[in-house]
């Protein structure tokens, strides 16, 4: 288990099986393609290629504007799971089959769905044109003055306008100066009052009413009374608002009923321009094509099996991968330890070189989370709501390895909560110890299975050493290492752990091991000189314990998480109990408190948990053997964005 | 109220009050930013919350170390003595500092996460981790104000 031993594939085959081959090869998703040289690509091949894809693209551009304005008009509403998870429509393969049938339909759908659109948007301009016409009107509602009477008589001017505030100032100037008029008020609007000013002819008037603040103003309406075009307005306002209403149902059903097509469509397409990708990688002759890439060791058989049903000329060719060659990497291990591959993908895959650490933090992952979680309840939740959506919801290889680590996760925080006795914080039999009343315990426990685990990842370096024929390498540095650093711990802990009278034997074996590190850094140099020169690395080597101790000290966090987690669920129960006794409805509010303050508490909890159990694996334990920069296997295959096959939730 | 019982009071206040400052600086920070990414994209809620919620826990810490005090006092029988109450007063201070300026510090951090959210949500998990290193100095302060007030004896 662990690392996935790769084989080297190589096929050739007549070109015009080309597409025939890919396909299956895509349905297959097993075979990893390698892109070719850089001087191996023939100009026609390439021109031809950028053409199909132009032509994919336009197509995913077109469905994706229609799902784009489906979500505008009837949007998706996913749950708190689906939105780390994404949104998927499930559908089964005959339905994906039906719907892949319909291809005229979807381009007609197409054309109706832009229809729909475009005109909604203009009548959207429309009825904002008419709000704005109706709001610059709206003042001049009441002025029963049809449109050609404005002009005035030879001797009476007419003149319509507004001033801010009232019309006092306006009437005494007028008056002062003799000149009859007469006003009419047709009511405030935002601190302006508008009005019709009826005056007799005269040179200084309008001068004198435009000191006063007056603002002449021309409402544009082709003929009548305002008030009628007003209405006329109004009621063409609630003809577009009634057609928009119209439309946007339209789009609502259109998306209801025929999103599963779209979403079907454009995955269609996308896979298809993942083939025509795929297809710029291969070896092309006069006649016949070569596709060269990787397959997993164990799927040979079948894909040698798959590809001869084709019943197409082929020559197929596996070899082992030779020395120095690069190969892509894909992780299995054994069901238990499957779901720590999510935590180690999510590092970095690792080096062909390396082991696959999945097996080896899986134990320390579970027990890290199950004391930094620290209680039974809160694991047995979060196991529970996990199992749930494992079952309930539609979910991918890397989602549903994620639910089975929380589930595992959850279930360390069992063991563990049932050890130490804390169900939801409350203590209702005797524990191995109380986490609240023994913290110095708890931090011993925390820093005893760091130096255990940090110890492990030492021997596992150790052994990769071994594993690639250099023993001595395995011993020099690794395990005079570990006797050095044991010697340091007996050194000083000697007297606690009743070995007093040795402490003098710990200190020289100590020292001893100290020199054999750094005459294991000399060794191998050539040369009296660079032999010195390697003594000071040598030294280095040794202060390297401090940060070793140091890495150690970090796995007090889980000490630090399980308090705090246990003295914040105790407070909670503090509350609960407090107001139990309360009469009336006192036993309510005890039940809100104890819910919404467990789910808080817990929600930190389970948060604060997987970050730092990641974090002991990442920093402290992958530093002692594990670097990654492998490149994850990604072979051609069906990669659905939109939909979910139901078939696959079986595979 | 005796001198001593004031010290107390200082030093729940001291963990209580400037880590909870803290927290709520830096769940401030990389709220308004979750904010600006949900406003694009409503899916991404669920990812950003958690992002938002790192940098509280320290405020957390704090209280539990408030709660910790208040509860040793109400337990004392008799008045407690000046340098008893100073006792527990330094021992508020390493979570009431620490957590302090680690939460505003992660808060700047998982606001950098959900750009990691916003740009490549596969990535998301790694924000977090970055968020959660800032974490280690305020859960260091927390064992040892946890440990001062714990030797503490009346």
């Amino acid at each position: 288990m662990a690392i996935v031993p790769m084989k080297h594939v190589e096929l050739y085959g007549l070109i015009r099986h080309k597409s025939s081959f890919l396909s299956e090869l895509q349905r297959l998703g097993l075979v990893e393609i390698s892109p070719m040289a850089p001087e191996e690509v023939t100009p026609e091949h390439s021109a031809d290629l950028n053409h199909r894809l132009t032509e994919i693209d336009e197509r995913l551009a077109e469905i994706s504007r229609v799902l784009a304005i489906f979500e505008r008009f009837a949007p998706q509403k996913p749950n708190l799971v689906e939105q780390f998870a994404g949104m998927k429509t499930v559908i089964t393969w005959e339905e994906q089959q039906n719907y892949l049938a319909e291809k005229e339909k979807v381009e007609e759908l197409c054309r109706a769905v832009f229809h729909h659109e475009e005109e909604y948007s203009s009548l959207e301009q429309t009825r904002g044109q008419l709000e704005r016409e109706i709001t610059e009107l709206l003042p001049w509602k009441e002025l029963d003055l049809p449109r050609q009477a404005w002009k005035g008589s030879p001797k009476i001017q007419i003149l319509l306008g507004s001033v801010e505030g009232n019309l006092d100032a306006l009437r005494e100037a007028l008056a002062e100066e003799k000149i009859p008029f007469c006003a009419y008020e047709l009511g405030a609007f935002e601190q302006r009052t508008y009005l019709v000013l009826f005056l007799l002819r005269a040179d200084k008037a309008e001068e004198i009413i435009r000191n006063k603040g007056f603002m002449p103003f021309m409402p544009e309406i082709p003929e009548g009374t305002v008030g009628a075009y007003l209405n006329s307005l109004i009621e063409r306002k609630g003809e577009v608002e009634e057609r928009l209403g119209t439309l946007k149902q339209k789009i609502e059903v259109l998306a209801e009923q025929q999103r599963p097509l779209f979403q079907t469509f454009y995955d269609y397409w996308y896979n298809l321009k993942l083939q025509v990708e795929a297809d710029r990688r291969l070896l092309l002759g006069k006649d016949v094509f070569a596709l060269a890439g990787w397959v997993e060791a164990e799927q040979a058989k079948r894909v040698e099996q798959v590809l001869s049903t084709l019943g197409y000329p082929y020559y197929l060719r596996f070899r082992d991968p030779e020395a120095g060659e690069e190969i892509p990497i894909a992780l299995k291990n054994s069901k238990l330890a499957r779901p720590f591959e999510a935590l180690v993908e999510a590092f970095n895959y690792p080096h062909q070189d390396e082991v696959d650490p999945s097996a080896a933090i899986g134990p320390f992952f579970f027990l890290c989370y199950g004391m930094a979680l620290g209680d039974a309840g809160y694991g047995l939740v979060l196991a529970l709501i996990c199992t749930i959506l494992l079952h309930k919801m539609t979910m991918r290889p890397r989602g549903k390895k994620m639910a089975r680590l929380m589930i595992l996760s959850g279930l360390g925080a069992v063991l563990v909560g049932l050890l130490t006795s804390s169900i939801f914080a409350f203590a209702p039999y005797q524990g191995i110890f109380s986490v609240t009343d023994n913290p110095q315990l708890l931090l011993i426990i925390s820093l005893g299975l760091g130096l255990f685990q940090l110890y492990v990842g030492t021997i596992i370096s150790a052994w990769i050493s071994i594993r690639q024929g250099k023993w001595a390498d395995a011993i020099w540095e690794k395990g005079f290492w570990l006797l050095f650093l044991t010697g340091l711990l007996l050194s000083v802990g000697a007297p606690t752990l009743g070995l007093g009278a040795y402490t003098l034997h710990f200190r020289y074996g100590t020292v001893i091991t100290a020199a054999l590190l750094v005459l294991g850094n000399v060794r191998g140099k050539k040369g009296i000189f660079a032999r010195i020169m390697a003594i000071p690395g040598g030294l280095l080597n040794i202060y390297n314990s401090v940060g070793f101790f140091s890495d150690v000290l970090s796995y007090s966090r889980l000490m630090a998480l399980g308090l705090s987690g246990a003295v914040m669920g105790s407070i909670i129960n503090l509350f609960v109990e407090m107001t139990w006794g309360l009469p009336g409805i006192g036993w309510l509010f005890s039940i809100i408190i104890f819910l919404f303050g467990h789910a808080l508490n817990m929600g930190l909890n389970v948060l604060g948990a997987y970050v730092h159990s990641s974090r002991l694996q990442y920093l402290e334990f992958f530093g002692t053997f594990f670097g990654g920069g492998g490149r994850p296997f990604s072979p051609l295959k069906i990669e659905n964005i939109n939909i979910f096959l139901k078939r696959e939730r079986e595979v | 109220m005796e001198l001593g019982a004031l010290y107390v009071y200082l030093g729940v206040t001291i963990a209580v009050l400037f880590s909870g400052f803290g927290s709520a600086y830096g769940v401030g920070t990389a709220g308004k930013v979750s904010a600006g990414v949900v406003t694009e994209d409503p899916k991404k809620f669920g990812q950003t919350l958690i992002l938002t919620a790192l940098p509280g826990t320290q405020g957390i810490y704090g209280f539990v170390i408030g709660m910790l005090m208040v509860f040793k006092l109400t337990a004392a029988a008799g008045p407690i003595p000046i340098e008893t109450g100073l006792q527990f007063l330094v021992a508020g201070v390493p979570i009431g500092l620490v957590g302090c300026l680690s939460a505003i510090l992660q808060g700047k951090v998982a606001a950098a996460g959900v750009g990691i959210v916003a740009k490549r949500p596969e990535e998301a998990s790694k924000g977090i981790v970055y968020a959660g290193l800032v974490e280690t100095y305020a859960i260091l302060a927390f064992i040892i104000s946890f440990f001062l007030l714990n030797a503490i004896t009346i």
